[in-house]
């Protein structure tokens, strides 16, 4: 199987990268620290063309956040500027109505929250319900999409939100995506919501929010 | 792992429970009535005993329209037993027809009706922030067997680490039953 996979070079990317090349799967990655930038709509076009014959898509990142401090969004991160947003999209045009591939996107739970946060949040809230309301358009159409939606676990994008608690490991939904794509011929789920149990992912930032409003 | 199912006897349930035998885990088969409140309500005595409650038994109650049913009923009290209880899980099976419109629906009106109204109810209690830890799946219970058994055999395995609110299980488009 020929598996395109963005970020592939840290975090869940790379675990799942190095499990699927374990497996022997053909692994083309794109990650920013390899010349990739997916903001970038020329290497959005290149992953496009270069694996239109792939089997799976992982859209897994997220294409923004990185070393930007709170309360410094850059002007030109409207909404639906988001490379991961978009390179779905490009998938997905590319592949309409072909029930033999497949997308995995990693999505967040945060997508089914509306608790006030800060503005870098609600950013990547919006960009991940986008990608979401998306993927529904998509339901028994073609391509088969899952969108993955996972809570805060430990990864690159996490150190700059330290207003979280971080409730997991990168393996813990690593090993859920890889069973996932073992039995995508038999069953594909198109939404799964994933969280660490317990669910007390309230961090001093929302606490604090909780009791300003009391 | 300690878990109760409600029942053992379908093809799925049957599977799931030979397989959670496989793994060593701790098996209690309720075997409940849901058109009997009383033995709806004497299932939860088992809760104290197990971790899991795997809700997967649903009847049809005829000529009952427009009122909880026996499945919805046993998710409701369980959730009430173990509210705010992190370390406690249920598997609501629900049937994939509660999220079709009613005019892409060929089947009993009764059992959409039933399953829409499952899925109201349990949905409205995953907004919540505190445990028990709920998982609803959509699923379609007399198809994918093996499948299901395989996922939910490894939701559970790695359940301490972690844990899906909601799991929509299709097939793949262009692959027959």
């Amino acid at each position: 199987m020929k598996i395109v996979i963005t970020g592939h070079k840290t975090g869940l990317g790379e675990y799942v990268s190095d499990a699927m090349v374990a497996q022997g799967h053909t692994v083309n990655g794109y990650s920013r620290s390899t010349g990739y930038d997916i903001n970038d709509p020329d290497v959005r076009d290149t992953i496009l063309l270069e694996n239109l014959d792939a089997d799976l898509f992982f859209n897994n990142a997220y294409g923004r956040m990185q070393n930007i401090e709170f309360d410094d969004i850059p002007e030109h991160w409207k909404r639906g500027e988001n490379g991961q947003l978009n390179l779905l999209k490009q998938f997905c045009d590319a592949w309409k109505g072909r029930t033999d591939k497949y997308i995995l996107h990693s999505g967040s739970k945060i997508v089914y929250k509306n608790m006030q946060k800060s503005k870098q949040v609600k950013t990547y809230r919006l960009d991940k319900m986008d990608c979401t309301t998306l993927i529904k358009t998509y339901i028994g159409l073609g391509p088969n999409i899952c969108d993955f939606s996972m809570g805060m676990f430990d990864t690159p994008m996490a150190d700059i939100w330290p207003d979280f608690f971080i409730r997991g490991e990168v393996e813990d939904y690593g090993q859920q995506l890889v069973m996932f794509i073992d039995n995508k011929e038999t069953i594909w789920p198109r939404e799964a919501v994933f969280d660490n149990p317990g669910r007390k992912e309230y961090g001093p930032y929302e606490i604090s929010q909780m009791e300003g409003s009391l | 792992m300690k878990i109760l199912m409600i029942d053992d006897t379908t093809p799925l349930n049957m599977a799931l429970k030979d397989a959670f035998i496989q793994k060593g885990w701790d098996i209690t088969v309720a075997g409940t009535d849901l058109n009997d409140s009383q033995s709806i309500l004497d299932t939860l005595k088992l809760a104290d005993d197990v971790d899991f409650c795997l809700n997967n038994k649903y009847t049809m109650q005829d000529g009952i329209k427009n009122e909880v049913h026996g499945q919805a009923k046993l998710s409701e009290i369980f959730l009430d037993k173990w509210d705010r209880n992190s370390v406690k899980y249920i598997i609501n099976m629900i049937d994939m027809c509660a999220l079709i419109e009613p005019e892409d629906w060929s089947g009993s009106k009764q059992y959409r009706s039933d399953n829409v109204m499952f899925n109201a109810i349990t949905t409205v209690f995953n907004a919540r922030a505190e445990g028990p830890n709920l998982c609803n799946a959509y699923m379609d219970r007399d198809d994918m067997i093996e499948a299901h058994v395989k996922l939910f055999t490894h939701v559970i395995e790695n359940s301490k680490r972690v844990w899906p609110s909601q799991l929509i299980l299709n097939k793949p488009l262009g692959v027959s039953a």
